[in-house]
């Protein structure tokens, strides 16, 4: 068949346009694969930070802890200690200000040792992740100020300690976040041990807020860290809350063999 | 899919029983495929400068339709330049969805999104039919032969079209499946 002039001029355009084409969705994919791999080096370099910047915070709340239990502790035993000791009074007013104070002083020292556990990281891993929740759900139980429940369904499960520890941070975040913002009487933590999926949930019947409105100024470093934490460990965060309709934190951590640690999820 | 699949058994069935003209069919099917693709990149799009552009065209096509038919070229004659508008338009949108891919900022593979797919099967059946296509009806006049030899062209892309829309579809379905 002859071909025409015209007709050839179609032939070589349809071709032209199709190595046109393919040039473009060449250069796409590989350009967008460049891109993949730079946000992946960005992510894991970030990833690096957001562990080094837990590290260190670790080591600083363990240097804390360590510091109230051995010396101000020592300091306010040794105290009670001289209390104790003092000769009998017989001035009853005197008597009374005396125990009083010895009261006092025991008290510190109880309420300084569970502040040194609940900063030292360690109690995670003696404890475990639900029993150290229960204690700083009791510790704010005893002001008086909150009524506290701790929920677990589900067959629990040892997770990598250093993931253990990230999610108790959080819980601690979340709790501070309540005591300062909320106005919220009542505190509940669920920790939902499936198969596959870990759930920690937080919920609190405060004031809440809207977290489409906030603005970045005002999400403050606790939200975000949380977040953050929350990415390092391969969780989803979640906020769900409205203006009186209290708040609740979720955090979702899908395939936790307990054997994944923080380390393996950061890819070099 | 299916509104193609009935107007091309339409006309095949009237060209084969030597029915009479098969324009009309195609003219009113492709005032109603452009506006559909065009439909289809509206809900993947989120700019509104990119929304506009397919409403525009939607416009467009409203008023071509009317123009076309009652005042360039009739019911039975084929319109080639909204064909040829059509086809711009369509990859053009195509383009758009590219660099709206390469823009967004988190990670992702283009190939395992099913959208690209579609996109990527109307950007080359548009794009290399486009020459054809623009100048159809010139082509009809001249050169006939021609014309039904180089269907054989249009058809490879067709199937090039339907296979990336197949691939949409099948990793659409996997998706699904991971999510139950």
């Amino acid at each position: 068949m002859e071909i025409s002039e015209i007709g050839k001029l179609v032939i070589i355009l349809t071709g032209l346009f199709l190595l046109m084409g393919l040039f473009v969705l060449s250069f796409f994919l590989v350009y967008r694969k460049n891109q993949n791999a730079k946000e992946c080096q960005i992510e894991n370099l970030n990833q690096a930070l957001m562990q080094t910047q837990i590290e260190i915070q670790e080591q600083t709340l363990k240097t804390i802890a360590q510091e109230i239990h051995d010396n101000i502790g020592q300091v306010l035993s040794l105290a009670k200690l001289n209390l104790n000791t003092f000769p009998v009074i017989t001035d009853a007013a005197i008597q009374t200000k005396m125990d009083d104070t010895k009261q006092l002083i025991s008290k510190a020292i109880i309420d300084l040792r569970d502040l040194s556990r609940s900063l030292h990281g360690d109690k995670i891993n003696e404890l475990g992740l639900d029993q150290a929740i229960s204690a700083e759900l009791k510790f704010l139980q005893n002001t008086g100020q909150f009524t506290t429940k701790l929920l677990i369904t589900g067959n629990p499960y040892k997770m990598a300690s250093q993931k253990e520890m990230v999610l108790f941070r959080m819980v601690q975040e979340a709790m501070n976040n309540v005591i300062k913002h909320s106005k919220a009487k009542n505190i509940e933590v669920q920790l939902q041990y499936q198969q596959e999926v870990f759930q920690l949930t937080i919920t609190d019947n405060g004031i809440g807020f809207n977290p489409a409105k906030l603005q970045p100024a005002q999400t403050g470093i606790g939200l975000k860290s949380m977040q953050n934490r929350a990415a390092l460990i391969g969780g989803i965060f979640s906020v769900i809350s409205g203006a009186e309709k209290g708040t609740c934190i979720a955090i979702k951590i899908k395939n936790v063999p307990s054997a994944v640690g923080i380390l393996e999820n950061i890819q070099t | 899919m299916i509104v193609t699949f009935l107007n091309e058994s339409m006309c095949f069935y009237i060209k084969n029983k030597h029915l009479g003209n098969t324009y009309i069919f195609y003219n009113f099917y492709y005032y109603f495929r452009f506006p559909i693709i065009g439909w289809m990149f509206l809900n993947v799009f989120f700019n509104k400068i990119q929304k506009v552009i397919i409403y525009l065209f939607l416009l467009f096509s409203f008023v071509l339709f009317f123009v076309d038919n009652f005042y360039l070229y009739g019911f039975y004659s084929l319109h080639s330049n909204y064909q040829l508008l059509g086809g711009i338009f369509i990859i053009i949108i195509s383009l758009i969805h590219f660099y709206n891919i390469l823009k967004n900022t988190e990670k992702n593979n283009p190939l395992t999104t099913p959208f690209f797919w579609v996109a990527t099967g109307f950007f080359f059946y548009f794009l290399c039919t486009l020459p054809f296509f623009g100048i159809l009806n010139f082509l009809l006049k001249k050169d006939i032969i021609f014309v039904g030899a180089y269907l054989i062209i249009i058809k490879s892309f067709s199937i090039l079209l339907y296979s990336s829309i197949g691939i949409d579809f099948y990793i659409q379905w996997k998706y699904q499946k991971s999510e139950n």
